[in-house]
């Protein structure tokens, strides 16, 4: 009779699945949302890249037909090679890598110690210099290439310097760009490292520069690879001031020489300017990559109770 | 080992009293425990003693020496906090050692301080390990063990046992930390 019993509960329960599924349909129906937003934005950020990649592999003749842009009918490399055998391209990845890689140095020595100090440091002004430099990058770089430009025009008047056309000048003017940004998260990043950390450091009988070197970078490098990332891509990515202050095809950087020299007139190398921008794309990407491996949040697990 | 003096010794925190004028003579070799509710002044005192805070009024003596205006480094103390703060970039041999290193030790005399620490400590095993790979109660040995090897003239702790549970609080740490410290002496 008991048997019965458990058996019809059992039976009316399963009559009622929902009750059990709940859970996993709730689950599943978000799954679904979320992919939906995923592919969708994959369409959105993937498809120009992709429009890039069909027309590098196509001759100026297909381009310039009136057939369907999404398929290649006679892939050729000709854009790649006639690309990477001008001597200009070459100059301009070269300026470009050296500039990148200059402005990255200057800016994480700068923001590092920069953040260091005032994150770390209590001294007087210190929380007014750090929303200074939030409010720095607020500046838009096309407010700030006028004033630049009077700015160089004056030390040229009175020391003879010239800085106008000289790719290195960028090496200069990018890090205005990089360095609020990049202290900025510092700040943030130093901010989050438990102050019990610099107080062992301290009686342990670190300096200042040892509790950074031997505390503070270690403990964040993830903050330090993501300032870095950023720094790369805004300073091999920039384009207004490479315009604005330099002129000559050998000065050019990637993002300015292919626009000033693959359109003449009104004469558009579509083929030339994708291959172009698709390599000049590539090595963001690489570092991109190969940092994420390093990428790893949460380095101060164990560092305290918890 | 030394003595520590306090002479009305005062703190405040933007005209907020911590510490109203404590008297305090410590001998050598004593071991004291401060008791009272929180915000009563406990850790800041501690971290006057230290060096992390700068007293508003007072002297503080370590030995004879007067250290009011001594950084933190050349207290010659040691302190085990709240919270452990353990490097977590580093193994357990590096985080015991750091302050040696800094202080360009032998890297013999390192190793056998560390070595001598982690024994008392019952922890030998666990010289490679980082801090994340550690239970809460090795990681409060570890904190220990770097106090102890720098063999300081003061050990400071600053609640080292308030977050651990009541059944490893009657076991490990808090028998053998007495016995640990004098062992030292």
């Amino acid at each position: 009779m008991t048997t019965t019993t458990t058996i019809g509960k059992l039976t009316a329960s399963q009559r009622h699945p929902t009750r059990y599924g709940s859970i996993s349909r709730g689950r599943r129906r978000t799954l679904y949302w979320s992919y939906f937003f995923l592919i969708l934005f994959v369409i959105f950020f993937l498809t120009p890249p992709i429009y890039m990649f069909i027309t590098s592999l196509k001759s100026s003749a297909e381009i310039s037909a009136a057939i369907n842009p999404w398929w290649v009918y006679h892939p050729t490399l000709s854009n790649y090679v006639d690309l990477l055998t001008q001597k200009t391209y070459l100059i301009f990845f070269r300026n470009s890598a050296v500039v990148s890689l200059c402005v990255v140095s200057i800016t994480m020595v700068i923001s590092v110690l920069a953040a260091f100090s005032l994150a770390r440091m209590r001294f007087w002004g210190s929380a007014t210099l750090a929303i200074g430099v939030f409010l720095a990058y607020l500046i838009p770089d096309t407010l700030v290439f006028i004033p630049l430009f009077k700015t160089f025009a004056f030390i040229h008047d009175k020391t003879g310097i010239e800085l106008i056309n000289h790719w290195w000048v960028l090496v200069i003017l990018l890090p205005t760009l990089t360095v609020p940004f990049c202290t900025w998260i510092m700040i943030g990043y130093f901010a989050s490292i438990p102050r019990e950390l610099d107080e062992a450091a301290l009686i342990d009988g670190a300096g200042y520069i040892q509790m950074l070197r031997k505390i503070f970078i270690p403990v964040a490098l993830p903050g330090i690879i993501a300032a870095t990332i950023f720094c790369f891509t805004v300073s091999w990515a920039n384009f207004l001031y490479g315009l604005a202050f330099t002129t000559s095809a050998d000065q050019l950087t990637l993002p300015v020489g292919i626009v000033t020299t693959l359109i003449r007139g009104d004469v558009y190398a579509w083929g030339q300017i994708m291959t172009g921008a698709l390599l000049g794309a590539a090595p963001p990407l690489i570092i991109y990559a190969f940092l994420m491996d390093y990428y790893i949040a949460g380095l101060t697990a164990g560092a305290t109770k918890g | 080992m030394a003595q520590v003096a306090l002479r009305n010794i005062i703190k405040t925190f933007d005209r907020t009293p911590a510490v109203q004028g404590i008297n305090l003579d410590i001998p050598d070799r004593e071991f004291i425990v401060l008791v009272g509710p929180s915000g009563c002044g406990k850790s800041t005192t501690l971290r006057m003693i230290a060096g992390l805070e700068e007293a508003t009024s007072g002297e503080i003596y370590i030995g004879d020496q007067l250290v009011n205006d001594v950084p933190p480094k050349d207290r010659d103390i040691a302190m085990v906090f709240q919270n452990y703060a353990l490097y977590p970039h580093m193994t357990v041999f590096e985080n015991m050692s750091f302050g040696l290193r800094l202080k360009k030790f032998p890297k013999a005399e390192i190793k056998e301080r560390v070595q001598g620490a982690a024994r008392i400590l019952d922890i030998t095993d666990l010289l490679d390990r980082r801090p994340k790979q550690l239970s809460g109660g090795q990681r409060q040995r570890v904190a220990m063990g770097r106090a102890i090897v720098r063999n300081p003239k003061v050990f400071l702790f600053d609640e080292p046992l308030s977050k651990s549970k009541r059944s490893t609080n009657r076991s490990r740490p808090r028998q053998s930390m007495l016995p640990t410290i004098r062992s030292r002496r």
